[in-house]
């Protein structure tokens, strides 16, 4: 499938407070179509330089960014009519304007007519529960719903890439979980594509088909949601067994990622495994003299814990 | 199509948010008449109860010139400071179109709806104090484009250095003051080289003393419409400002696209510096 969206070995440099910052360094994947895609990493990984790169905010100072196949340098207009951004949330709409007049000023940007786009903002604003607010001035509403209706502007774009910068940032649980749920149904019943940076790792497992990881400019890691919870999810079991011998100490010794601790005449395994073979070999050795299991515990990890261990790793 | 809705979205924002501020209008209406009252009653006083000659009109005509001048261009910086901080000027940026061209429809909606306060202005002044002025409009029209022109040039210099440096707001303050010059310069030697002063000039001459476009002779066409004075420092604002982008705004770091702008804004001033001279050489 044709990516929408595609980073090919982009570099960018900044110079802050007269020192160079690498933002991105060689970054690259592709977004298929109709997917909702999550670009992940810390506080100054470069996501945010990613997303504007996304739709020429920011020059690149090699590589080359496409959307939908259209340079974002050299076919700017092309490539920017299938892109929309929300990049500072409730900024990013006119606080003196009223939801309507927003979505028919932007649409109008788009070069979509009002009467043309009318049948569409009073979809959007039912389905943005702001229809009742549709005449308030957009700095009388709640945060979450101005929030509602920066993604509102982004979708009477037409576009069919969607680039949100942090979403749900400062939102209630309620208000975080229906943008959440707008995503799922613009990606599944309209097909576009939805590009999101968070922080929030419960959005990440929630809605995210495909995860980048960025972490000092650098992709540590790009997979499916489900691949890299899968790849860390058995790799930790907490095992309560009873009296060891020293031989069965000894065997388990040998064993690397594995810790062994005596508790009040019990013994504490903590095992990592890379491969399950291993935790036979540690039932194994029980097994020699019948050592009572007393209780396996996996322990899983979310996907805040698959973050963690990817940063971690990419540290070292 | 796109650019014609564009256009229309923007004087129906301007139209939608002035109205809901009706106030600010006002208080902007009242202010720049005390202002103009002040000095019109401390020159009288000055001169003794009478100001002599057509020095009354000349004043009026100036005062509403530099007033055209003043939102002419201040429209561009302003714009991008304001819609920086608000948080939209990048949303304007993504939009396919070229951000040179959305600056000139927020010019033209804001020149269409500050002209109302400038009539308004006008007749008030003119009410207030008796004076008696050619309201020539088939004559006035060219000249205050060629004036809104000139500004506007201005206006995207400062632009290009508002997206470069930010904290363009204070220079801006000073250069509301500064532009005096243009419209009160005489018209001779280096001084008709100026942006503005020209146009300025031949409003005095129309709207004071009845003087027709027909009067204004070749050379000063010449120079008004040429480089120098307003035209091609607007154009080539326009052109160099599509390349500028809000790279650096809300991002911590400084991005070389900002450093582009600079370089754009820079560039821009050079040539018109090298311009003018080239013009002033080839006069003499």
């Amino acid at each position: 499938m044709q990516p929408v969206l595609e980073f090919n070995e982009v570099n960018k440099r900044f110079s802050a407070g007269g020192k160079a910052v690498q933002a991105l360094d060689k970054v690259s994947f592709q977004v298929p179509p109709g997917t909702i895609f999550g670009l992940l990493g810390p506080n100054g990984a470069g996501k945010t330089t990613t997303v504007k790169a996304a739709c020429g905010l920011v020059t690149p100072d090699s590589g080359s960014v496409t959307v939908g196949g259209c340079d974002i340098l050299r076919q700017r207009n092309s490539a920017l009519d299938q892109v929309a951004a929300v990049l500072e949330g409730n900024r990013n709409i006119y606080w003196r304007l009223t939801p309507r007049e927003n979505l028919e000023f932007f649409a109008a940007l788009r070069g979509r007519r009002p009467r043309a786009v009318k049948r569409e903002i009073d979809d959007l604003l039912c389905l943005m529960d702001l229809a009742e607010k549709a005449r308030t001035p957009a700095r009388k509403l709640s945060r979450g719903m101005q929030q509602k209706l920066a993604l509102a502007v982004a979708l009477v774009s037409g576009a069919p890439v969607l680039l949100l910068d942090e979403p749900t940032l400062g939102l209630d649980v309620h208000t975080s979980l229906e943008i959440r749920n707008h995503l799922r149904r613009i990606a599944r019943e309209e097909g576009r594509t939805v590009l999101v940076t968070t922080h929030d790792m419960h959005v990440v497992e929630d809605i995210c088909a495909h995860v980048v990881i960025i972490d000092k400019g650098r992709v540590v890691a790009n997979d499916s949601t489900q691949n890299l919870l899968r790849l860390f999810r058995f790799r930790s079991y907490d095992l309560t067994v009873g009296e060891l011998a020293p031989d069965q100490c000894e065997a388990l010794a040998r064993i690397p990622h594995l810790h062994l601790e005596e508790n009040n005449g019990s013994w504490q395994i903590s095992l990592e495994v890379e491969d399950h073979a291993l935790l036979w070999q540690v039932l194994d050795i029980l097994r020699t003299r019948h050592t009572s299991i007393e209780a396996i515990r996996r322990r899983e990890l979310n996907f805040e814990g698959v973050f963690m261990e990817i940063l971690g790793r990419s540290e070292t | 199509m796109r650019l014609g809705l564009a256009l229309i979205a923007m004087i129906k924002k301007e139209l939608i948010t002035r109205s809901r501020y009706m106030a600010n209008a006002l208080g902007t209406l009242i202010t720049l008449y005390l202002v103009f009252m002040l000095m019109f009653l401390g020159v009288q006083g000055l001169a003794g109860g009478a100001i002599m000659g057509d020095g009354l009109e000349s004043l009026v005509v100036g005062y509403i010139t530099w007033f055209v001048l003043l939102i002419s261009y201040q429209a561009v910086p302003y714009t991008i400071l304001s819609e920086a901080q608000q948080g939209t000027l990048e949303q304007l940026y993504t939009a396919p179109l070229s951000f040179g061209a959305l600056a000139a429809f927020k010019l033209i909606a804001e020149i269409l709806v500050d002209m109302v306060l400038a009539v308004l202005l006008l007749l008030f002044i003119i009410a207030t104090t008796g004076t008696s002025l050619h309201l020539d409009i088939p004559s006035l029209l060219p000249l205050l484009l060629l004036v809104i022109i000139g500004g506007s040039g201005l206006g995207f210099l400062l632009g290009g250095a508002a997206l470069l440096i930010k904290r363009v707001q204070p220079y801006l303050q000073i250069v509301q003051f500064a532009i005096i010059i243009l419209v009160a310069s005489p018209v001779k030697g280096v001084w008709r080289w100026l942006p503005v002063t020209l146009p300025a000039h031949w409003m005095r001459q129309v709207m004071v003393r009845g003087q027709g476009l027909s009067q204004v002779p070749l050379p000063d066409w010449l120079a008004m419409i040429g480089a120098p004075s307003s035209a091609s420092p607007s154009a080539l604002s326009c052109s160099g400002f599509a390349n500028c982008g809000p790279a650096n705004w809300g991002s911590s770091a400084t991005s070389s696209t900002a450093c582009d702008n600079g370089a754009t804004a820079v560039n821009q001033m050079a040539f018109v510096v090298a311009h003018t001279c080239v013009n002033m050489y080839w006069e003499d």
